[in-house]
């Protein structure tokens, strides 16, 4: 462990006190004078043509001060989403992406359940939500697509004119022969695997304050991931300079994956309308119908192996769900078909996937983004080849697993900014030695064998995660010292509960060589920073982390230069220590707060104003994180349920900023991979509605759902970057849905049950244990 | 929480409340514990003119065994009072049924009767009261009756109270002594709304089953009695009786699918709840415990 005077300690989270008091302040906590409530109305089909939109008795209702419909939206720039990889990227892998526009409010057809069609501003909520409701839509029903299969037939709607089909993006990889490998391999098997529509749902739903002053400019309160992307936005459609727009993100009850949404832009639209600050708090139903929709994916996998169990070529041909539109590219699928092949080392691959557009929410990153699915098919694949050759799981993985001294490796799959993927560090095979000691696996079995006479089901699974983290775009910092001797941290990441007013006062506490106590952060605010990549992808603790620290050391230089120039010592040998800067000999010379009052005489300090610098960072391409999950479980074979009883991770993070921080990070990753798991699923109906619209039949996982889970740490540096750190905020969850697969079909044993789909409700699971007893019979009268 | 707008009142006795909701002629809503209707009435999916709160009305908040040796609980017990009770009295029924009602959170502010008016086919609630005889009492503008909780379910989420009635206590006939009760359930997680449910009373005359009574929930539009499992038991061998008697129950079930369990899954699990609250109940009446 790499420790500093701070780094690598398990140092008590100093945001717990404002969020474990209620302290916090979220947007709707933010109160302006004079604000006026905006209620969206939305579209309750899934496809239909929409001929007339009476607002009259809604524009003259008690209270009301605007109702606006996409007639309105004159004065506004074309919503078009991202849709082009970086160059690199689209130059090696040529994937087909098309762009469409989308409507901030529906105009002439409406896509999806959930589509805004107008916006109603009231003096308060509860006149704004009576008034909704007297907005009178003519509609006239279209055949909805919910399948992505049904999507690609030629007689399927299309959906947007402009992109010809449904089609909105493929992308795909070969490394090696797979062709000729899986021709010449033992065996060879081929499998379906369904990964559901899962919602990232956060505590707090989403919420949006804007004011506009004409002299002021616009100021934008959301609750997003991205305050300098929102900004961008914002700006482009509204037609304001960005430097005449502020984007602040308080506080955040969590968020999961999500950048700018329709309302990020059009409250804002509507206070410079209105003349009145706007706000809008989302509700946990239009949170679930409209927000951070994820997986979705069809994998038809075809596998060649050995008799020894050896991976000798994979095949996926993956369908995305991608819903009406796609606002991130190639992320989810190409993140999908970069992590497939995992820890594993597979020569021969080939992988290629299609967005199609649905009538449904789109399809967004969330914790995990692509990856969850990437983890279930490979582990599953893993699974079923033990099964067919009568192995030992974890002995199919040891023989596939990348071994320590082939690090670091290349995939040979490009990663999404066309770089080559590289395992940078890390030792797979002795991850999995950890996790399998840890729970115990040959005590396991035993227990299993005894427990299978007395007709219990109880079972053992495993899976590995690769996690490519540190992504995108360049991070900044600024670290400043006051005269009192209190350091601030101005940091273009946002914190939405990850610790960063730890972790990054821990890096800077030790480049700068003061005591965590004097420094704060602050964050998520564009005022702050010029620049700012944002909290997503396990980046900040790569990139906010090395920001920081690049300020704080260009800071703690300039320091000692000023207190060498200014007491007439030589600058070696100078230390910062506590703040407090001494020659060689130990001789106290000066304080950073001194030094800070004095900066202000410039003559004095020989033109080295302010005691305040600036530090950025881009990784040069992804650090991977690993892990490797084995969890133990019963099933109960007459109704279905599962019930966990023990988990156990052992991870790679790289060098650990805070071990206590990253257990939280990979615990919460593991409990949200367990609802991913077992219970949380988006149902649409055939009309196209969401039947899943609260945490009734939205089923997150709640305390008395979770068993002991278990973190034990490698720690191989990255190399990518001098404090050696690999991000950790998704891992947890890649993992889990696969191992929990793996551990229920354990259970399940001798029956042989075969687990395509994820979640395993209860349901499913007593349907697929029906299948597999009616096919044993079937097998015996034969 | 943003309802369409109501009046609200929060009468001091039974007699007030039924006047107020005459007056509101149907188009007003008791409120009590408001574990149903405040989500309801968030989702505008009712929109009453008035709530009658019943929570300044004294005496309904009481638990006692009355002289009838039943027992006896007011309109604003809560799930966790009556659990509380029943634990603090070996009714082991009552606490079984108790633990599936939602969460704790959920317990301590639902109350017992505002499940049953609310009708609910997964209730835990009315499956107890229909195994243990549950009578109300209720109060109505043209004073008061008793309804039999076998005659109270009319239909998905619908009773046979008239507009202006309250029900101001419920009773229940607690299990005699060589008889033993218990609940089992199914649900997608513990707390959700059960796909099947079964609460079960059974009496023993040496090793045989003198009575049982056995009733439903999530298997129905109402909660509802398994006669077929019932007369199967009767006479029979405790021990032997008790697959057969479950496998009967798919004669007194007509579920419903919906998001937490189809047709085809509640009736796969229907047998499996019976049987563990037949034989749970059976291994208290044999340990003479109710």
């Amino acid at each position: 462990m790499r420790t500093g005077t701070v780094f690598g300690r398990p140092v008590l989270r100093r945001e717990d006190s404002r969020f474990l008091k209620g302290k916090g302040v979220y947007v709707p906590d933010v109160r302006l004078p004079d604000t006026a409530e905006a209620v969206v109305k939305r579209s309750p089909h899934a496809h239909a043509l929409i001929g007339h939109i009476d607002i009259s008795e809604a524009a003259t209702a008690p209270g009301v001060v605007a109702v606006i419909t996409a007639d309105d939206l004159t004065d506004t720039g074309v919503y078009r989403p991202y849709h082009k990889s970086p160059p690199a990227f689209a130059n090696l892998l040529q994937p087909l992406e098309k762009g469409h526009d989308v409507p901030l409010l529906a105009s002439g057809r409406v896509r999806r359940v959930g589509e805004p069609i107008a916006l109603v501003v009231a003096e308060d909520r509860y006149l704004a939500e009576d008034a909704a409701r007297l907005i009178r839509v003519d509609y006239e029903p279209l055949e909805p697509v919910l399948d992505p299969e049904a999507g690609l037939r030629p007689e399927a709607p299309v959906i947007h004119d402009e992109l010809g089909d449904n089609v909105q993006s493929r992308v795909g990889v070969v490394v090696g022969d797979p062709e000729g490998a899986m021709a010449a391999a033992d065996h060879t098997a081929r499998f379906r695997f369904t990964i559901r529509r899962q919602i990232g749902s956060p505590l707090g739903p989403r919420a949006v304050l804007a004011r506009f002053d004409p002299v002021e400019g616009l100021t934008v309160w959301s609750a997003t991931q991205m305050q300098h992307l929102a900004r961008k936005v914002i700006g482009g459609i509204l037609g304001l300079a960005e430097d005449r727009i502020r984007v602040i993100c308080p506080d955040m009850g969590g968020s999961f994956g999500g950048g700018v949404y329709y309302e990020d832009i059009l409250i804002p639209y509507l206070a410079r309308r209105v003349g009145r600050p706007v706000r809008w708090v989302e509700d946990r139903t239009e949170n679930l119908v409209n927000a951070r929709h994820a997986r979705d994916q069809i994998h038809d996998v075809e596998v060649g192996f050995d008799s020894r169990g050896r991976l000798l070529a994979l095949r996926d041909r993956i369908l995305v769900d991608m819903g009406i539109a796609n606002f991130y590219g190639l992320v989810v699928p190409y993140n999908t078909i970069s992590h497939l092949k995992s820890q594993y080392r597979i020569d021969n691959y080939e992988a290629a996937a299609t967005c199609v557009i649905t009538n449904k929410t789109p399809n967004a990153p969330a914790r995990g983004a692509g990856r969850v699915t990437a983890a279930f098919v490979i582990e599953r694949v893993l699974e079923r080849v033990a099964r067919r050759l009568d192995l030992d799981p974890a002995d199919v993985r040891r023989i596939n697993l990348i071994p320590a001294d082939a690090m670091p490796f290349d995939t040979g799959v490009p990663y999404r900014d066309g770089k080559p993927s590289v395992y940078d560090s890390g030792d797979f095979p002795a991850q999995l030695e950890m996790a399998l000691e840890a729970i115990g696996y040959q005590e396991f079995r035993a227990r299993q064998t005894r427990l299978r006479a007395e007709g219990r089901h109880v079972g053992i699974g495993i899976a590995a995660h690769m996690e490519g983290t540190g992504f995108g775009p360049p991070e900044s910092a600024i670290v400043r010292v006051d005269g009192s001797g209190a350091v601030t941290i101005l940091s273009g990441s946002n914190n939405h509960g990850q610790s960063h007013e730890t972790t990054l006062a821990q890096v800077c506490a030790d480049a700068l060589g003061v005591d965590i106590e004097t420094i704060s952060l602050q964050d998520g605010d564009t005022a702050l920073i010029r620049q700012g990549g944002g909290t997503f992808a396990s980046r900040t603790a790569v990139t906010g982390s090395m920001a920081v620290a690049g300020a704080a050391r260009k800071l703690r230089k300039k320091a000692i230069e000023m207190a060498a120039h200014l007491h007439g010592v030589e600058v070696d040998g100078l230390t910062v220590i506590g703040g407090v800067i001494r020659d060689g000999a130990g001789a106290w010379i000066t304080t950073l707060a001194e030094l800070a009052r004095t900066t202000g005489d410039g003559e004095r300090t020989g033109g080295r104003a302010g005691l305040e610098a600036m530090g950025s960072f881009a990784s040069p391409t992804v650090t991977w994180a690993s892990g490797t999950h084995v969890v133990t479980l019963e099933v109960d074979r007459d109704t279905g349920q599962v019930e966990l009883e023990r988990y156990v991770i052992a991870h790679d993070a790289g060098n650990i900023i805070n071990p206590a921080v990253v257990e939280g990070q990979i615990v919460g990753g593991v409990v949200h991979g367990i609802g991913n798991a077992l219970s949380e699923e988006a149902v649409y109906d055939e009309a196209g509605n969401l039947l899943t619209g609260s945490f009734v039949d939205y089923r997150l996982p709640r305390a008395i759902d979770v068993p002991p889970i278990e973190v034990h740490h490698q720690e191989f540096p990255s190399g990518l970057n001098d404090l050696g750190i690999k991000g950790c905020g998704e891992g947890g969850t890649v993992g889990a849905p696969a191992a929990i697969a793996n551990a229920v079909e354990d259970a399940l044993l001798p029956l042989d049950l075969r687990i395509t789909e994820m979640p395993m409700q209860p349901e499913k699971l007593l349907r697929y244990i029906h299948q597999a007893e009616a096919a044993a019979r079937q097998v015996q009268e034969a | 929480m943003k309802p369409p707008p109501f009046s609200y009142a929060a009468p001091a006795t039974v007699r007030e409340a039924t006047e107020l909701l005459d007056r509101a002629g149907g188009r007003a809503r008791v409120l009590a514990g408001g574990q149903s209707l405040i989500p309801m009435l968030r989702h505008r999916l009712l929109a009453p003119e008035a709530l009658i709160d019943l929570r300044r009305i004294e005496g309904l908040r009481d638990i006692c065994i009355d002289d009838a040796r039943r027992l006896r609980l007011g309109a604003m017990v809560t799930h966790h009072a009556l659990e509380r009770w029943a634990s603090d009295h070996g009714q082991d029924l009552l606490v079984d049924a108790a633990a599936h009602i939602g969460h704790r959170s959920v317990r301590t502010l639902g109350t017992v009767i505002g499940s049953l008016t609310h009708a609910d086919p997964a209730a835990e609630w009315a499956a107890v009261a229909l195994v243990l005889d549950g009578a109300c009492q209720v109060a109505g503008p043209d004073g008061e009756r008793e309804v039999g909780v076998e005659e109270l379910f009319t239909g998905l989420h619908s009773t046979s109270l008239a507009g202006s009635e309250i029900i101001t206590s419920l009773t229940l006939s607690l299990p005699p002594s060589r008889t033993g009760a218990a609940f089992s359930e199914v649900a997608p997680r513990p707390g959700d709304p059960a796909v099947a449910g079964a609460a079960a009373a059974v009496s023993l005359d040496g090793p045989r089953v003198e009575s049982a009574r056995v009733a439903l929930i999530g298997l129905a539009a109402t909660p509802c009695r398994a006669p077929s499992v019932e007369a199967a038991l009767s006479g029979s061998e405790a021990s032997v009786g008790i697959e057969a008697a479950a496998q009967a129950v798919e004669n007194d079930i007509a579920p419903i699918g919906d998001i937490h369990g189809s047709e085809e899954y509640r009736r796969r699990v229907a047998p499996v709840v019976v049987a563990r609250a037949l034989r749970s109940a059976l291994a208290r009446a044999e340990g003479g415990r109710p």
